[in-house]
């Protein structure tokens, strides 16, 4: 093939207190369909922003070179006016405009400001033909399922006269046959000359349509492997994603696991406005008292909406399945039932669903056990700041006084206001989604010691997180999540970073070994 | 920068609080502050949307001033609490006497008993105030008479009493929280009620109540709509003959409506009437398309009003011209009635022009 | 006891105080925590003595006083259900109809069909919570945006107090209705020349506003919080107490105390009562803070929401009442204006317009400004067109060093 259309050269990008990127390097043939791979946080996402100029010029180091010349993006409009053209995984079309309008959207046939309608019909049904999308252009794009609108995305991108493509985890969304089509029509733009870029979990997908792939770990380019004619296997590319280092201290503890405390049998979750989809299709799993168990899964597996339509039936629709307790089957159809049986779920987005950030610390412990406070629905502000100042200290948060506002705190402070809070609730189960999420070191070991003593007072935890060494040093037992299913269930003793990623990226279609 | 804010609180207060320790020993010690001639009166107008009551007021202020008096006139915006208040502050800054039309007749017997216990006579000017002892005199137009004098324009216009028609009419009223619209639609229908009972005047609509052909807030554009509406309901085979219209900016929203479906072009227009003799609607009679309004002389009012004010600030006694029509429900308060007068191409040059209200060249 | 095993913790903690703070220092430092609210306190001293100044004195009058507490009684009440309405992250523009509705039908019932008046405003509050309970179904259970049913509830209560009152006024009311607006305290006691009652119940606000005052230092003080310099806190109690002293011997000069005062006075402990320190007042606050991480922490928001439009029924009913008792009137066009009059005083008074932040008090005070400008404004003779630029423009004003104070605080 051609030399490279796009060359990027130790690209490095701190945010305050993180490195994202350090020095990766990616180059991109002259139509060759890329693949880039990596566990979440790897630093994907960050790489294809600074591409595309979301991150613009001078936010980074190292250069970026699109065919041979080197390119100072200050926004993304700069980068399409180049042909780059990147469709992220949440699509951005106005769902009330037209197919047509849609696709011209910020590069409409005008002339002096007025819309021509005969050009801009002519051009987009030119287009849906081209993407095999058969529709009118008139249609509305809230008419379209999910994978029609990823072809529109697409003939929106070709109709800014793509060179390159960047497609961010394109059918994470699809059912199989539109993932079919999808891959085709990737194949058919590459024929005519089109590079691109794509960034999925789905390694038989990668396997079937990339002719090289780039493998990202913490900010860095691992390898980057071409695949022959002969195709790459699985497994290759597992070993490139995992192998992060440990770099965490867990704390030592000898599990004293009871009787099973907690039980989901057969739960089935259908998406809140797609009813056609099943997000979490019948899961089963169980906590036993003192136990920590984890749930493995990358993004879109389905663990997030799990827990959450578990907990009061705060996310989706749900279909079918039974909670419970101690063996007995309980009503969690609302938050306070939920809380009632005593469970707790301290959120994955603290800053939306965990915190009111124009309040102070004590006021956002006790909100969700009030009544411990209060008296005739009076609430107690003495005996409030007490509980919220035994937390500050017990906790280590980092804050003046307990009326310190939240949103001034740091993430990791934040992740302990919210993590007291439930403890303040006493729950006798408690589902910690990714509780480490894009917080300090420091602040990380003393979470992890903090869950590890709530296991020592026997109550039952369900870790969810995206970060397999957290899950090998926290957990006593692990079910792995793909496509919405439990797709395996493996003691910490038998429990590697290559066996539970095969097991994360199993797709139903090949998975023969379920639960 | 916020040390400075905080002082300024202090300084505040302290100021504050010795001017308060000052005066607070009388009860609205303004009220019995200089003697009755060159005192304040306190004038309240209803509102500056519409030319008639700046005129009203400016003036009253004139003619007050001229007699040696301090004036403080207000508008209320046409929102009754505004004119409560407003009238609150004027007793409180010690007026001598008040001057008020009304905004809403009914809502004002709390605050005049504030005055009266300050001693503070009251003239109610246009609009009767109702339902209180304590309002001294009226100076009015009679509002019965304006509607009179366009029902019976339309009569004599129809020629209905030499037993013409039947002809088709259409009825408009004003404003159903306005008291006076009912006086004028009252008068007006005491003419032509006759007629439309002998099926001389035919309403093809079939509107007649008073709620049924009223217009909020005396709106010409819902006017507009409503003949619109009114034309394309029951006039596609027939011809309106006579609208009655309450007041000129109704009429003018009539018109376009008559126009915009060819009358005055195929179709002659028919009568309508109007009031207030605003500019535009003079120049229209005199182009032919309204065919009349009723002009009540403002000036001659406010001087009226001025009089009343006047002789009782220096203890005569105002002159009435009716001590039995006007029951406000509490008291028949003496009243000064003036007359309203028609006018249509005829004789708008000597009512309106020779009397100085429009000098010719606005009308051109 | 429990003060005591905190203290010594938080000392260790807080990194903060240094060698002595300057008095400067410590009285930004108190006044940066409710910036917006000392803000509004400053301007609205400031605003009565430009107006005291400008009127030759005639603002802080004894009979002055009482008809501002008179002109803006009805707006105040309103205010204070907006705010909560407004921290709860709503909007309700449907008061003013509302309250004209109400006060429609009570003026119906009081002199068309002859209804004892005490019974009459209880039918009438009634119907207020019903009329709010009904637009908090469609806003809490249904999910429609408040700004929407409400737009629908002005123009529907609007058409229904036209068609009650036909059109019409309908008056006048009993003497004991219309004393709700016109009343005083009654006479009592040997003849001074003060009103008796005002000055004792004088005195016991100002007795129970210091220990406040005093408690609420200890209670600061035990949490390892900075407190004012003792100097500073004696000057304050000093302002406090000339305050309320010079307020009451005002009112006490004139009738007294007016009921609507009293109305207000009770509606203010009450409600700043019930937000503080309240679980269902708490819970208002956290839904319009994160309505998302309320009720995943068990807040039942659709309850709370439909309570906080109930009440705002309720207080809109009251509103209604008062003013048509002012008026000695029911009138068709009573309360245009009074829900921008109300959401004004709110957002002046430190409401934020997403909700969650603002307190009882806050509306007050904003209901205060706004309410000194409309009667100094009007006592100089400035005209209703300019009075409404100007208050446009406080307005404005009162919203943007909000946002200005936020944004650099955040930064």
């Amino acid at each position: 093939m051609a030399g490279p259309v796009l060359e990027m050269r130790s690209i490095s990008k701190s945010f305050p207190g993180v490195k994202a990127l350090s020095e990766v390097n990616l180059s991109v043939a002259a139509g060759e369909v890329h693949a880039i791979c990596g566990e979440n946080g790897a630093g994907k996402s960050t790489l294809m922003k600074v591409l595309s100029g979301v991150y613009p010029h001078g936010s980074y180091e190292g250069e970026i070179l699109f065919e041979g010349e080197p390119c100072r993006f200050r926004d993304i409009r700069a980068s399409e006016q180049r042909g780059i053209v990147i469709i992220h995984q949440e699509l951005a079309l106005v769902p009330y405009l037209s197919i047509a309008e849609n696709v011209f959207l910020g590069n409409e046939h005008a002339t002096r400001g007025i819309i021509s309608w005969h050009r801009t019909l002519t051009h987009a049904a030119d287009l849906l033909r081209q993407v095999g999308l058969v529709e009118s252009p008139h249609t509305r794009i809230a008419d379209l399922g999910v994978g029609k609108q990823q072809l529109v995305e697409i003939a929106k991108a070709l109709a800014k006269k793509v060179k390159l493509l960047i497609l961010d985890e394109p059918t994470a969304a699809l059912n199989d046959e539109d993932s079919r089509k999808l891959l085709d029509l990737i194949l058919e733009l590459k024929a005519q000359g089109i590079s691109c870029i794509i960034i999925s979990h789905k390694l038989n997908e990668i396997a079937r349509v990339a002719d090289a792939v780039t493998i990202l770990r913490d900010g860095r380019t691992i390898e980057t492997i071409a695949i022959g004619p002969e195709g790459i296997s699985e497994d290759r590319i597992i070993r490139g994603m995992v192998g992060r280092d440990l770099e965490h201290r867990y704390p030592e503890r000898t599990p004293d696991v009871g009787e099973v405390a907690f039980e989901i049998e057969d739960w089935t979750v259908r998406h809140p406005i797609d009813q056609q989809r099943t997000v979490v299709d019948g899961a089963c799993l169980n906590v036993r008292r003192g136990e920590i168990v984890g749930i493995a899964g990358l993004m879109g597996a389905g663990r997030t909406e799990l827990a959450m339509s578990v907990f009061g039936r705060s996310y989706g629709r749900w279909s079918r399945g039974r909670v419970l307790l101690h063996g007995r089957e309980v009503r969690t159809r609302t938050v306070p039932e939920a809380i009632g049986h005593g469970i707790a779920y301290v959120t994955e987005d603290r800053k939306h669903f965990g915190l009111n950030l124009i309040d102070d610390i004590s006021r956002n412990i006790s909100l969700s056990a009030l009544g411990k406070v209060a008296r005739y629905g009076r609430v107690d502000r003495h005996e409030e700041s007490k509980v919220a100042e035994s937390f500050r200290r017990t906790m280590n948060i980092k804050a003046p006084s307990v009326f310190t506002t939240t949103g001034t705190l740091s993430g990791g402070n934040q992740q302990k206001v919210v993590l007291s809070k439930w403890i303040f609730a006493e729950p006798e189960v408690l589902i910690l989604d990714e509780p480490t999420r894009g917080i300090d070191i420091g602040a990380k070991a003393e979470i992890y010691t903090v869950v590890a003593e709530l296991a020592a007072q026997g109550k039952a935890v369900l870790v969810i997180s995206s970060e397999l060494p957290e899950l090998l040093g926290l957990c006593d037992r692990i079910y792995t999540m793909a496509e919405g299913r439990i797709t395996g269930e493996v003691a910490r003793a038998d429990a590697t970073q290559e066996s539970l990623m095969r097991l994360m990226t199993m797709s139903s279609a090949s998975s023969n070994e379920q639960v | 920068m916020r040390k400075l804010s905080a002082g300024l609180v202090a300084v505040g207060l302290a100021l504050s609080l010795a001017a308060c320790g000052q005066s607070a020993n009388g009860v609205g010690d303004g009220a019995a502050k200089g003697d009755a001639k060159g005192g304040l009166v306190g004038i309240a107008m209803p509102t500056k949307s519409s030319e008639r009551w700046i005129n009203d007021g400016t003036n009253m202020v004139k003619e007050f001033q001229a007699k040696g008096y301090r004036t403080d006139l207000q508008y209320g915006d046409n929102v009754v609490e505004n004119q409560v208040a407003q009238v609150e502050n004027m007793i409180t800054k010690g007026a001598k006497l008040l001057v008020i039309a009304a905004i809403d007749g009914s809502s004002l017997t709390n605050v005049l008993q504030k005055a009266a216990d300050a001693h503070i006579p009251v003239i109610s000017y246009d609009r009767l105030i109702r339902g209180t002892q304590n309002v001294d005199y009226y100076a009015t137009f009679d509002n019965y008479k304006v509607g009179v004098l366009q029902g019976g324009y339309i009569a004599d216009k129809l020629g209905l009493k030499d037993g013409k028609g039947p002809f088709n009419i259409e009825l408009f009223a004003g404003s159903p929280d306005d008291n006076n619209a009912t006086f004028f639609f009252n008068g007006a229908m005491s003419v032509l009620k006759p007629y439309i009972d002998q099926k001389k005047l035919v309403v093809q609509s079939g509107q007649t109540d008073f709620n049924q052909v009223a217009t909020l807030r005396w709106d010409g554009g819902l006017a507009q709509s409503r003949m619109d509406n009114l034309l394309s309901k029951a006039y596609t085979g027939a011809h309106v003959d006579a609208v009655l219209s309450p007041y000129d900016g109704i009429s003018i929203g009539i018109l376009s409506s008559l126009k915009g479906v060819g009358y005055g072009n195929a179709k002659s227009l028919p009568v309508v009437t109007g009031q207030d003799a605003e500019l535009a609607s003079v120049k229209s009679i005199i182009a032919g398309e309204q065919t009349q309004t009723v002009y009540k002389d403002t000036r001659q009012l406010a001087k009226v009003a001025v009089q009343m004010g006047d002789a009782l600030l220096t203890g005569g006694k105002p002159e009435v011209n009716d001590t039995t029509q006007y029951n406000n429900g509490a008291k028949v308060v003496p009243a000064q009635l003036l007359q309203p007068v028609s006018v249509d191409k005829d004789n708008y040059q000597k009512v309106l022009v020779d009397s100085g209200q429009y000098t010719a060249d606005q009308l051109k | 006891m429990a003060q005591t095993e905190i203290i010594p913790d938080s000392a260790q903690n807080v990194p903060e105080p240094g060698p002595s703070p300057s008095v400067g220092s410590v009285l930004a430092r108190a006044l940066r925590g409710n910036v917006r609210q000392y803000g509004m306190l400053v301007a609205l001293a400031l605003i009565v003595l430009l107006f005291q100044i400008w009127t030759d004195g005639i603002l802080l009058q004894p009979l002055n006083i009482t008809n501002l507490i008179q002109q803006n009684g009805y707006i105040l009440i309103l205010a204070i259900g907006m705010m909560i309405v407004i921290i709860a992250g709503h909007i309700d523009l449907s008061v003013g109809s509302l309250a004209a509705f109400v006060g429609a039908a009570a003026a119906v019932m009081m002199v068309e069909h002859h209804v004892p008046w005490p019974v009459a405003m209880v039918v009438a509050l009634v119907v207020g919570a019903l009329a709010g309970a009904w637009q908090g179904f469609w806003i809490a259970y249904l999910g429609i945006p408040s700004f929407i049913v409400t737009l629908a509830g002005m123009l529907l209560f609007r058409g229904g107090t036209q068609i009650l009152l036909q059109g019409q006024s309908v008056a006048p009311f009993p003497k004991g209705f219309q004393s709700i607006s016109s009343g005083f305290l009654p006479e009592v006691g040997p003849h001074t020349d003060y009103h008796n009652l005002t000055v004792l119940l004088g005195l016991a606000v100002l007795a129970v506003a210091l220990l406040q005052e005093l408690r609420g230092r200890r209670q600061t003080a035990s949490y390892g919080l900075e407190v004012l310099p003792l100097g500073l806190f004696l000057v304050k109690l000093a302002v406090i107490t000339a305050a309320v002293l010079v307020f009451t011997l005002l009112l006490a000069s004139y009738h007294g105390v007016p009921i609507v005062l009293l109305i207000l006075g009770a509606l203010l402990v009450g409600f700043g009562y019930l937000m503080r320190n309240s679980i269902i007042g708490r819970h208002t606050y956290a839904i319009g803070g994160n309505e998302p991480a309320a009720k995943l922490s068990g807040v039942k928001s659709k309850r709370v929401v439909f309570l906080a439009f109930t009440n705002m029924g309720v207080l809109a009913a009251l509103a209604g009442l008062v003013f048509a008792a002012r008026l000695n009137a029911g009138t068709p066009q009573a309360g245009v204006n009074f829900e921008l009059e109300a959401i004004a005083a709110a957002f002046i008074g430190g409401a934020s317009a997403s909700g969650g932040v603002g307190t009882v008090l806050g509306a007050i005070i904003g209901g205060l400004v706004l309410g000194v400008l409309n009667n100094g404004m009007s006592l100089v003779g400035v005209g209703t067109d300019y009075q409404q630029v100007i208050k446009g423009l406080v307005l404005l004003a009162a919203v943007g060093f909000d946002v200005y104070n936020k944004r650099r605080a955040g930064s």
